[in-house]
């Protein structure tokens, strides 16, 4: 009985091993470069796809939103620094809601600003504080099937949650510092099965909560360089879900993406940079088009890579 | 005739020393507060470079004049985009629920988020004392992003184009700059400044100490109520060879034992810094001698009479 399971468990890694390097993704485009003219970029951050798989990419150190179609080309792009409405201060992160209302954590004016899929204002929270409606620095934001607004609130050290006209609705995490037993969240989602996903950066790992922020698992450990195993992280930033429900992470000094199951085993990976240097790339911000194409955001090549798997 | 004479005579005189009287009063009403009833108010500043710059250079005695009845007034003034290290917490080491990280390595956090760790971690710590943060927003000469470190002067820096006022080096030429410290102390008119040497240590120390003290000197130059500059006996002050020249001697020694525990727990503050551990974590468990008292310099002391503009 022992030979038997010994001899299906080296068969079941044979089998899960040649599934894993048999698995392909391919660069179909790639745009951008460093500079302040549309389409180029500097220092991109978080990047979401809309129905229509329009991207939007926050491009952070000109203080913007860009906004392109599947291919790359550019459509429009809104924002320039400042703390009116419409004006950024480095964002960071950003959402869209099934009404194709856009979402941008504002991060160094402490606010979410709520945008057209047009760029046009329409509403905006936050200022710096302790508060319910207020934030300190706001890093990744997230929505739900019921149009529910996620913000990772950094330095309240909580989650936050809005409804999709920006009144807040309820917080968890305790609010002291590490509260969430979580060091540096920085990318919030929504898995197929409804729980929030938080990539726990300076853990090395990803943290799943229920909605009320009840931890339900973590999965993944340290692993870098080259002997990286799947499963292992070196400050896991970016998070997606796909409609088939398989999680996205950009494993940022692996420079690397992997895709997990919706359970958080390893499914494949691929080099998003196709060489390790820890000052050429970067790849941060990830999303799934309806189509299931990949988008990565690379904060230091200041460009956007399109796969397909 | 000679009598009338006479006592015109005297009456000149007296009208003469009238208005010689009356001529003095005004010179010295608005050269000098020290002779008219404008007073420095109960306040004490502390400029620090850095977030935990404060609590280590004068943390005793800020607690020490703030329990006295004293306004504190905590003052940071770069924005420390550079030198943090999440890794360096108490909890390190403590298993699974509070793991920081199974990573053999300890890195930087990037320039952004530092700014917001360090920015945070010196609220919490004013509030210690309790102070008045401030934060003056001066830039750093280098950061981090991501594991790599960015010099001012290179294009990498310029094209990160980090937030902040100009370097303090280049503020201490700027009028816009100095009057901006000027008018802190316009609204504070403090009793006591404290910061640290000027050219006794680090580039970023010493030329905080410069801008304080071109401050300083304009206040007084405008009958600002400004009492004592009093710096910090650092770097080569603290050479043997310029003590015994003389220079370098402290001549304000402040006793701040019953303030100790008010000053470590307000450098515990800074976690990214100390990890947590306080100075103990840095300095070891025991009180070091030198700490006991809090030793500075009196550069200007506008409260004598007389004192130069």
């Amino acid at each position: 009985m022992r030979k038997f399971v010994q001899t299906a468990l080296v068969v079941a890694t044979f089998v899960f091993a040649g599934l894993f390097v048999k698995a392909q993704s391919v660069q179909v485009a790639k745009w951008g470069e460093f500079g302040s003219k549309p389409g180029q970029f500097k220092f991109p951050t978080m990047i979401v796809a809309d129905k229509a798989s329009d991207i939007y990419v926050v491009d952070q150190h000109n203080h913007r939103i860009q906004k392109f179609d599947e291919n790359g080309n550019f459509i429009l792009m809104w924002g320039k620094q400042g703390s009116g409405n419409g004006e950024f201060n480095y964002p960071y992160g950003i959402a869209i809601d099934s009404k194709g209302f856009v979402y941008i954590s504002d991060m160094n004016n402490n606010r979410i600003q709520k945008f057209t899929a047009q760029g046009n204002f329409v509403a905006s929270v936050g200022s710096y504080g302790t508060g319910d409606d207020q934030l300190k620095y706001p890093y990744g934001v997230a929505i739900d099937d019921n149009d529910v607004l996620y913000v990772i609130d950094a330095f309240n050290y909580c989650i936050k949650k809005f409804s999709s006209d920006l009144k807040f609705l309820s917080k968890w995490g305790s609010g002291e510092s590490i509260g969430i037993k979580l060091y540096m969240p920085h990318e919030i989602v929504l898995t197929k099965d409804g729980n929030v996903l938080l990539s726990d950066r300076q853990n090395h790992r990803l943290s799943l909560f229920s909605k009320e922020g009840k931890l339900v698992k973590r999965f993944g450990e340290y692993g870098e360089g080259k002997d990286a195993k799947p499963g292992q992280f070196s400050e896991p930033h970016g998070l997606a879900v796909s409609n088939s429900g398989d999680i996205y992470v950009t494993d940022r000094y692996n420079f690397r993406v992997q895709k997990l199951g919706g359970d958080g085993q390893a499914k494949m990976q691929w080099l998003t940079s196709g060489i390790f240097e820890d000052d050429k790339y970067f790849p941060l911000g990830i999303t799934v088009a309806s189509d299931g194409s990949v988008f990565i955001t690379d904060h230091y090549a200041h460009c956007v890579q399109k796969y397909k798997l | 005739m000679r009598k009338n004479d006479a006592i015109k005579n005297s009456e000149m005189k007296l009208l003469f020393f009238t208005v010689w009287l009356l001529l003095m009063l005004i010179f010295y009403s608005t050269h000098s507060f020290a002779q008219t009833n404008l007073k420095p108010r109960k306040c004490i500043m502390v400029f620090g470079a850095h977030a935990d710059d404060v609590d280590e250079n004068a943390g005793g005695t800020l607690a020490k004049y703030v329990a006295m009845g004293y306004e504190g007034i905590y003052v940071c003034a770069i924005n420390n985009l550079d030198g943090c290290n999440l890794e360096r917490t108490p909890w390190y080491d403590k298993g699974p629920n509070f793991t920081v990280s199974n990573s053999p390595h300890k890195y930087r956090v990037d320039a952004l988020e530092t700014s917001q760790i360090r920015e945070e971690e010196a609220r919490a710590a004013a509030a210690v004392y309790p102070a008045i943060p401030v934060f003056l927003n001066y830039k750093e000469p280098t950061f981090f992003i991501g594991r790599k470190l960015v010099y001012y002067g290179t294009e990498q820096y310029d094209a990160f184009d980090p937030p902040g006022r100009p370097l303090i080096p280049i503020a201490t030429y700027m009028d816009d700059e100095v009057d901006s410290v000027y008018q802190l102390l316009v609204k504070y008119q403090p009793e006591i400044v404290i910061t640290h040497t000027l050219g006794g240590e680090k580039m970023d120390h010493g030329n905080t100490a410069y801008l304080i003290y071109l401050a300083f000197k304009k206040a007084m130059q405008n009958n600002v109520p400004v009492g004592k500059l009093w710096m910090v006996v650092n770097g080569w002050l603290l050479d043997k060879d310029a003590q015994k020249s003389g220079r370098g001697v402290p001549d304000v020694h402040i006793d701040v034992k019953n303030y100790l525990k008010t000053k470590y727990t307000a450098l515990n503050k800074h976690i990214s810094q100390n990890g947590g551990l306080g100075r103990d974590y840095v300095m070891g468990n025991e009180t070091q001698p030198k700490e006991v008292i809090e030793e500075f310099i009196t550069v200007v002391d506008n409260t004598k009479p007389g004192t130069k503009k």
